[in-house]
């Protein structure tokens, strides 16, 4: 380990923003860096794979399109058939990621992406129609909480998916993330916007 | 005189609030509730245009988006909205209205003075004037322009948003009248999402001027009960003054919604307008019909009017836009205006009816009212010119093709006309459904859709009230029911409407005159573009006998207004002219827009600096603090060069340069595209998508790469690394990233799925510095102390992973300066803190930042290319004299490999990649000249080759470029010229293409 004595200061992909101040308003968006992001690849088809991932992770393996599954701290989503999401809020992406090595066999790979891209929350009355002013799927009826999709936020791509019945999580690129965060602020103004810090 | 035309009582205005507004320069009284169209009426102004082609004035026609006279330039400057129909315009506080033509008023005409462009302009002058003489069009396009006025656009920015938005519902329902209300009503019942739109602001279509009761009760009652209901349900989206303005496959349906174009002239409040994208189940058409007009002689001449429209400004606005009416109809429904005219104390000089008898109850009414009707008759020709001042009305034979005797003038203000009812059959045809022709209801009805489509109301000629609710009810439940809820059985009681018993209607189009067509007074068939009936048979003897041709030849349908009134008339005309039946002749088919959209709308939010995703780097805030100039690089915004005060661009590259050649730079080049590569396949599908080998590239070793398209051509190219013996890390040219990705991608998934191998981006995980320059190492071991730095244990093209200021890296021994360089990655978290630390421990060897422009520089000086800049996608390996990076013992063969023996790729005299020293130091060439061995070679020049790159070298003294010359491998020390479109002649001699360190020790030191 080295040895060279500097203060390491780590900065989210919206730490330059200076954020508004109001305290009231129909969406609130909050900015959740620093989870850890990893890119999870492998065949839903071994059954080695599917339960070492569940032991790892305390998490079934989503194999239905379009799912997730998560507990308070992790999280996984369904991504393409051999493909995952896992995100934690613990940030500890390197432990993981060294665990899913550890047992994983076969053909899989494991991606550190935790630097290139960031959580987004949208939550509050007017959410909806922020969501349908920002992108073209059915969030009403096609998006029921738990559901993960890969599609558009403006013109930027994103994974989206229901936490609740008004809140969203939209996992963006992180050098998209400043172009992302600029439509929510410009399309939220006519509903006000709160952020959560 | 102030609003001498409106009525003392009735009407859905409020006669309290009052609005003060302003038209051609004069200022008016109108009230809330008026459209600028039945305040202007109210006002008495008859004048509202003068036409495109005579110059004639004109007033206002009808009273909805058909309106082709009373078009206008709304408000000034930047906000300023031309041909706004004034018959859909809201009347606000302090509305500036503007005729769009006539010069210079539309009172006083100079145009009309000094003779009519129209002489100018036949039938079919656009074609005619295209063809001779060519030259003169811009003049006559011009002339046209300013005398004829097609309004103005504004020449500053919009001042208003615009915003989109999107929705998924089970029932779209277009129109909101009686079919469109009742049929939301039985949809809405179910629990199916339902999204109801009328271009109105009022919602009820006709049920807002009937004199029908519903229910025993005024109609008003029921559509107000109506709208509240539907507002009530949460799965009801209900949008007035929203057009929809185009009806696309997959039933998705673009609405725009005017939000505050009633309020102001800018937005007191939000988007001024919003586009509502609908992906609909099943789509309701209930846009209703549209009042045709007759075709008389001067039926242009303000005063002329639709019957339904007199009624709806007498009954909705309160205004009796004249004193003395005649009506021409060739139906009962053109009685209604007249019965409306008399009941609200105005004179009805009498009744042309084109048939010989009717038993309809409005014939039958109009009778007891005592007004005069002339049956087998018909107003044949309008007299004024500012204003009607009579009608000729003449006896006419059954058929409606002949005067039979002596006409008589009757003086009146007004004449009111009906040719009948044309379903809106607009949107109906915007997903490629031809319209029918139906002799029942004398119109073309909706054409065979793929679409789940269904059609309702007066769309399909039902004029009934009591029929339109019932179909409406039971229409909405159907649908929803298509869509998955309900049975499809409607429960909603109909409300309870009197028949109306109507007398057969006459096809009549073109009422005959006692001259024949040619020789008659105009008469007028689409008023906004001055198309006669004579036009329209002069385009039929000219051979023009496709409906298509015919509509291109006149211009028929082409205005603003896409022929809303003057279409099936101009059908009928042509039909008749070629001796055919309108269902032989057809129609042209209609397309979006319905009515005019403002480009704002279809712009939405996605303008300025939301127009396209600005992709940032995580330095971005140090590159903009420390005077960063940027380019886009795809989208990416990458520094340029970082100018200090005072310095000329060249200054900066200079200092740049020089500081990197001669001590340490640092460059961001986190935006190149980086794909992380794991399976125990990855080294195999390495060999097979770049040209060189990877077999043998060993653990913490890094190899440049060539990329090639099939046909043995250029793709991208990049550093690959080996982390582990089945896991590499490929990087890409910044813009190459994302078709890098696709392209291994497919190959991978459609020619090699054996292979296991797993792709994944990797770019915006890493953040990427490079420092450069003999210094970089003392830079590096400052804020590194747990890597090995020495110059033989990590060695050129060598790569480790260490701590760079306290941070987790890996530190790639690559150069793209010719120069000792490391090339850190972090984790872009991180990306910041590290420059800054880097930034820091490289300030005793004054450590410059620099941008693109300098990494070109010193790339080009030590000839490495630039793909998509010296590369062009037509050149291979060979002309970029890269042949030493083509594996050729490669087991399975490469992309690209078979097209090197291609004839045209083996060919000797291909352009090939060259250094260029021009014989003027300090003359840069511009890249992209063409080069010519023989400058005194008269035009057309035999061309050689051209500038890819182009700088002046400060390490150098001189300027210099690459370029592509053809044999230029064998030329090196011959001159070729670059002749340049300012006169100039550059002579430059053809060299290496290596400038600098031409043995390539720098790197390695």
């Amino acid at each position: 380990m080295s040895n060279v004595n500097v203060k390491v200061r780590p900065d989210t992909p919206l730490a330059h923003i200076s954020f508004p101040s109001a305290k009231q308003g129909g969406v609130t968006f909050q900015e959740r860096g620093f989870y850890g992001h990893l890119t999870l690849r492998g065949n839903s088809g071994d059954a080695g794979f599917v339960s070492s991932v569940e032991e790892i992770l305390g998490l079934s393996l989503p194999v239905k399109a379009l799912s997730s599954a998560s507990n308070a701290d992790v999280s996984i989503h369904w991504i393409s058939p051999n493909e995952w999401l896992i995100i934690s809020a613990k940030g500890d992406e390197a432990e993981l990621e060294a665990n899913l090595r550890a047992k994983l066999t076969g053909h899989f790979s494991v991606v550190d992406v935790s630097g290139g891209q960031t959580v987004f929350e949208l939550s509050g009355d007017d959410v909806i129609t922020l969501m349908k002013k920002s992108c073209g799927y059915d969030v009403e009826a096609e998006l029921p909480v738990g559901k993960t999709v890969t599609t558009h936020f403006a013109k930027a791509s994103v994974v989206m998916n229901r936490l609740d019945e008004k809140c969203f999580m939209l996992v963006v690129r992180r050098s998209f993330s400043d172009y992302v965060w600029r439509w929510i602020e410009d399309s939220s103004q006519e509903f006000g916007l709160v952020i959560k810090l | 005189m102030s609003q001498n035309k409106r009525l003392a009582s009735g009407g859905r205005i409020d006669r309290k609030k009052v609005i003060n507004f302003s038209f051609d320069g004069k200022s008016y009284k109108g009230f809330e509730g008026d459209t600028l169209a039945s305040a202007l009426l109210a006002n008495g102004v008859d004048i509202i245009a003068r036409s495109f082609k005579y110059s004639r004035p004109r007033g206002i026609t009808g009273h909805g988006s058909e309106e082709p006279n009373g078009v206008i330039q709304l408000g000034t400057g930047a906000s300023t909205i031309p041909n706004v129909r004034a018959t859909q315009q809201e009347l606000y506080a302090g509305l500036v209205a503007n005729p769009v033509a006539g010069w210079p008023s539309v009172n006083f005409d100079l145009m009309a003075t000094l003779g009519k462009a129209g002489a100018m302009m036949p039938p079919g002058f656009y074609y005619k004037t295209f063809m001779y003489p060519q030259k003169l069009w811009m003049t006559y396009e011009h002339f046209i322009r300013k005398a004829a006025g097609l309004g103005k656009a504004p020449t500053a920015p919009d001042p208003d948003t615009y915003d989109k938005i999107n929705h998924h519902c089970d029932v779209m329902i277009v129109g909101a009248g009686p079919a469109g209300l009742s049929a939301a009503l039985a949809a809405a019942k179910t629990g199916a999402r339902v999204i109801i739109a009328d271009e109105q602001n009022e919602m009820g279509g006709s049920l807002l001027s009937t004199t029908q009761t519903i229910d025993g009760a005024p109609a008003s009652q029921w559509l107000q009960d109506t709208i509240e209901t539907l507002e009530d349900y949460s799965n009801v989206i209900v949008l007035p003054r929203s057009t929809v303005m185009g009806y696309y496959d997959h039933n998705f349906l673009v609405v725009i919604e005017r939000r505050t174009d009633h309020l102001g002239e800018i937005s007191p409040r939000g988007a001024r307008q919003r586009m509502h994208r609908v992906r609909a189940k099943q789509v309701i058409l209930a846009p209703g019909a549209q009042e045709r007009p007759l075709i008389f002689a001067n039926n242009d001449i303000p005063g002329v009017m639709l019957a339904s429209s007199i009624s709806v400004y007498l009954n909705r606005y309160a205004v009796a836009p004249g004193n003395a009416l005649v009506v021409s109809t060739a139906n009962d429904s053109g009685y209604q205006a007249a019965i409306d005219w008399h009941k609200a104390g105005r004179k009805v000089i009498g009744i042309a009816d084109s048939r010989a008898e009717s038993n309809g109850e409005l014939v039958e009414e109009a009778k007891k009212l005592g007004l005069k009707i002339w049956f087998s008759h018909a107003v044949i020709e309008a007299k004024g010119s500012r204003r009607v001042y009579a009608a000729t009305v003449a006896p006419i034979n059954a058929e409606g093709t002949q005067v039979t005797g002596a006409s008589q003038n009757y003086d009146c203000d007004i004449i009111a006309t009906s040719g009948g009812w044309s379903p809106v059959v607009h949107l109906s045809c915007h997903t490629g459904a031809r319209p029918v022709w139906n002799d029942d209801i004398i119109g073309f009805l909706p054409g065979k859709t793929v679409q789940k489509q269904h059609c309702v109301g007066s769309l399909m000629g039902q004029h009934q009230l009591h029929d339109t609710f019932e179909q409406g009810l039971a229409t909405g439940a159907q649908a929803a029911c298509e869509a998955g809820f309900g049975d499809g059985s409607n429960s909603i009681k109909v409300p309870s409407v009197d028949l109306v018993k109507t007398g057969q209607a006459q096809a009549l189009f073109l009422v005959p005159h006692s001259k024949s067509v040619s020789r008659a007074p105009k008469q007028f068939v689409d008023m906004q573009n001055d198309v006669t009936a004579a036009g329209i048979e002069l385009a039929t003897r000219e051979g023009f006998e496709s409906i298509e041709h015919v509509k291109r030849y006149t211009a028929l349908g082409f205005g603003t207004d896409q022929g809303k009134l003057g279409n099936i008339n101009g059908m009928a005309v042509a039909a008749q002219s070629l001796n055919k039946t309108i269902a032989e002749t057809g129609t042209t088919i209609f397309r979006p827009s319905y009515t005019p959209t403002t480009f704002g709308a279809i712009a939405g939010r996605d303008t300025d600096s939301l127009f396209d995703p600005i992709r940032y780097t995580a330095m971005q805030s140090w590159h903009e603090a420390n005077g960063a100039l940027f380019e886009d690089v795809g989208q990416w915004k990458r520094p340029w060069y970082f100018p200090k005060p005072g310095e000329t661009m060249q200054q900066t590259l200079d200092r740049e340069c020089l500081a990197t050649r001669n001590s340490v730079g640092i460059l961001d080049a986190s935006t190149l595209g980086k794909i992380d590569i794991q399976g125990k396949d990855a080294r195999e599908f390495l060999n097979r998508v770049y040209t060189n080998a990877w077999s043998k590239l060993a653990v913490g070793k890094c190899r440049y790469g060539l990329m090639l398209k099939e046909d043995g051509m250029i793709m991208d190219d990049g550093v690959t690394s080996c982390i582990a013996d089945d896991h590499f890390i490929l990087t890409t040219t910044t813009g190459g990233a994302a078709n890098v990705l696709e392209w291994l991608e497919l190959w991978h998934q459609t020619e090699w799925p054996e292979l296991e191998v797993y792709m994944t981006s990797v770019t915006d995980h890493w953040s990427t510095m490079t420092i450069s320059g003999p210094n970089s190492r003392k830079v590096l071991a400052k804020v590194c102390d747990d890597i090995d730095l020495d110059k033989d244990s990590f060695k050129f093209m060598d790569w480790r992973s260490g701590t760079v200021a306290g941070v987790k890296s890996r530190v790639f021994r690559i150069s793209f300066t010719g120069e000792l360089s490391y090339e850190i990655n972090v984790q872009a978290n991180h990306g910041l803190h590290v420059w800054e630390a880097i930034m820091e421990a490289g300030k005793e060897f004054d450590i410059t930042p620099y941008g693109t422009e300098t990494m070109h520089v010193l790339r080009a000086e030590k000839g490495f290319i630039i793909v998509g800049q010296d590369t062009d996608g037509s050149v291979t390996p060979q002309d970029m004299d890269m042949s030493w990076c083509i594996g050729k013992n490669k087991e399975f063969s490469f992309i690209g490999k078979r097209s090197f023996t291609r004839p045209d790729t083996s060919r000797t005299d291909r352009k090939q990649f060259v250094g260029l020293k021009p014989k003027d130091a300090n003359v840069i060439l511009p890249e992209g000249a063409q080069a010519v061995r023989n400058p005194n070679e008269s035009i057309p020049m035999t061309m050689v080759g051209h500038v890819t790159s182009s700088y002046y070298s400060a390490v150098l003294g001189h300027s210099f470029a690459l370029a592509v010359i053809k044999d230029g491998h064998n030329r090196k020390g011959e001159s070729v010229y670059f002749p340049l479109a300012d006169g100039r002649t550059i002579e430059a001699e053809i060299t290496d293409y290596v400038f600098y360190d031409a043995k390539g020790e720098k790197q390695h030191v």
